[in-house]
């Protein structure tokens, strides 16, 4: 039976009776993951992207149903890995931050973009995170460090590539 | 749909196991879940549970032409990119990266939403909607049909796209980002020449044959007037022929 539980950073939760509350709200009002932000709750800004299945996804979008009997991981444990130190790294050395509130989001998705090995032009980068918005920065900060953590897989950060 | 603070929603949240169970619920009222993007956003209005989870009954994946109803926006761009290109330009317009991975082939042709992207290269395609009725049924429908609602409810499990033609598709959406289209414009080459129909700009696609669209029947609203649209699509159509191979600089 796959109903009632939702695996979380590597623990298996309870999640109850499946109904359509946003895993996003679950994780923060019933697990206390308060590093998962809850912003537009359409889907738009990113701050609530987590992985599902290995795959980040705006958790605020997921019914907590259709979660349950899935692996979700939260930024807490992307940056745990290797990947996930990488990207921190790069966002720390690029100042790649204010408030912080949308860098839970553009971390999960640019330690998935790592995980895949797919090299990207800066411009596919850019659309990669398209899903992301950040409110302080003007976004050059975060494309370069985003740029650094992939390395060799991301095109050069100051040309059209 | 949430109140925004809250976190216990009651609802009913059925998993059936077949899709005959399915197609009963739908004609009960449930209503089909796909990749739930247009249950879950507040951008939308309240959709009236009970939900009908189909993620164990309707297939995703592909084979040829055909795509499963549970395949995702941004599989289907894997599927279409180069292969059916006005479909990969307008999956690539829609929503974002993130909502992709989410949203469904069948919930967003489901959904009809006036401003969807994809109607309008699936109407050029002539591309056709599978689906299965509570008796059992199955049913193929031509999407232009099935977007002007011929077909009642009954469960969605694959779309025909067609075969691969090269096309394009344009579209405005005001702004950057997520914004639905005001107006987009699909364009496909076939054997008969050119096939351009324009989306967003009414309930249902239209055809463009090079007559001035009517007036009646183009949307108006807040964001858009309806002599504004006609506009664009003008302006896009042109953009979509000049894009294709068989232009001349194209």
């Amino acid at each position: 039976m796959d109903e009632g539980w939702v695996d979380v950073d590597g623990t298996r939760r309870a999640a109850g009776t499946p109904d359509i509350t946003p895993l996003a709200r679950w994780l923060r009002d019933e697990l206390g993951a308060t590093q998962v932000k809850f912003g537009c709750g359409e889907g738009t800004c990113g701050a609530c992207t987590v992985l599902m299945d290995d795959v980040p996804v705006p958790s605020c979008l997921v019914p907590l149903a259709r979660a349950s009997g899935h692996k979700v991981a939260t930024v807490q444990a992307v940056l745990e890995t290797e990947h996930g130190g990488r990207v921190a790294e790069a966002f720390a050395a690029r100042s790649a931050l204010q408030c912080g509130f949308c860098t839970p989001g553009f971390a999960v998705t640019v330690t998935y973009l790592l995980d895949r090995g797919r090299p990207l032009t800066m411009r596919e980068l850019r659309s990669e995170l398209a899903g992301h918005l950040c409110r302080c920065t003007g976004y050059q900060q975060i494309l370069l460090a985003a740029a650094d953590a992939l390395g060799d897989l991301a095109g050069d950060p100051d040309g059209s590539s | 749909m949430t109140v925004a603070g809250t976190t216990a929603v009651a609802t009913r949240w059925h998993r059936p196991g077949s899709l005959a169970e399915a197609a009963a619920l739908t004609a009960g009222g449930a209503t089909p879940v796909g990749g739930g993007t247009l249950v879950m956003s507040e951008a939308f209005d309240v959709i009236p549970g009970p939900y009908l989870d189909l993620s164990r009954v309707v297939p995703g994946g592909w084979h040829g032409d055909r795509v499963g109803a549970m395949t995702t926006l941004s599989a289907l761009l894997e599927m279409t990119d180069g292969r059916w290109p006005a479909i990969a330009d307008a999956v690539r317009s829609t929503a974002n990266p993130g909502v992709r991975r989410l949203a469904t082939v069948g919930g967003t042709v489901a959904a009809r939403l006036a401003g969807c992207d994809l109607a309008a290269p699936l109407a050029a395609h002539g591309a056709s909607v599978i689906s299965a009725d509570a008796d059992g049924a199955v049913h193929e429908t031509p999407f232009i049909e099935f977007w002007s609602g011929a077909r009642g409810p009954g469960i969605i499990t694959e779309i025909v796209l067609g075969p691969p033609r090269p096309g394009a598709y344009r579209r405005y959406g005001g702004r950057c980002g997520p914004a639905p289209a005001l107006a987009g414009v699909a364009g496909v080459t076939g054997a008969g020449g050119i096939e351009l129909w324009a989306g967003a700009v009414a309930s249902r696609p239209l055809r463009l044959t090079g007559q001035p669209l009517a007036d009646s029947g183009i949307r108006d609203d807040p964001r858009c007037s309806a002599r504004h649209r006609l506009r664009l699509v003008r302006a896009l159509a042109a953009e979509v022929t000049s894009a294709l191979p068989e232009y001349p600089g194209g």
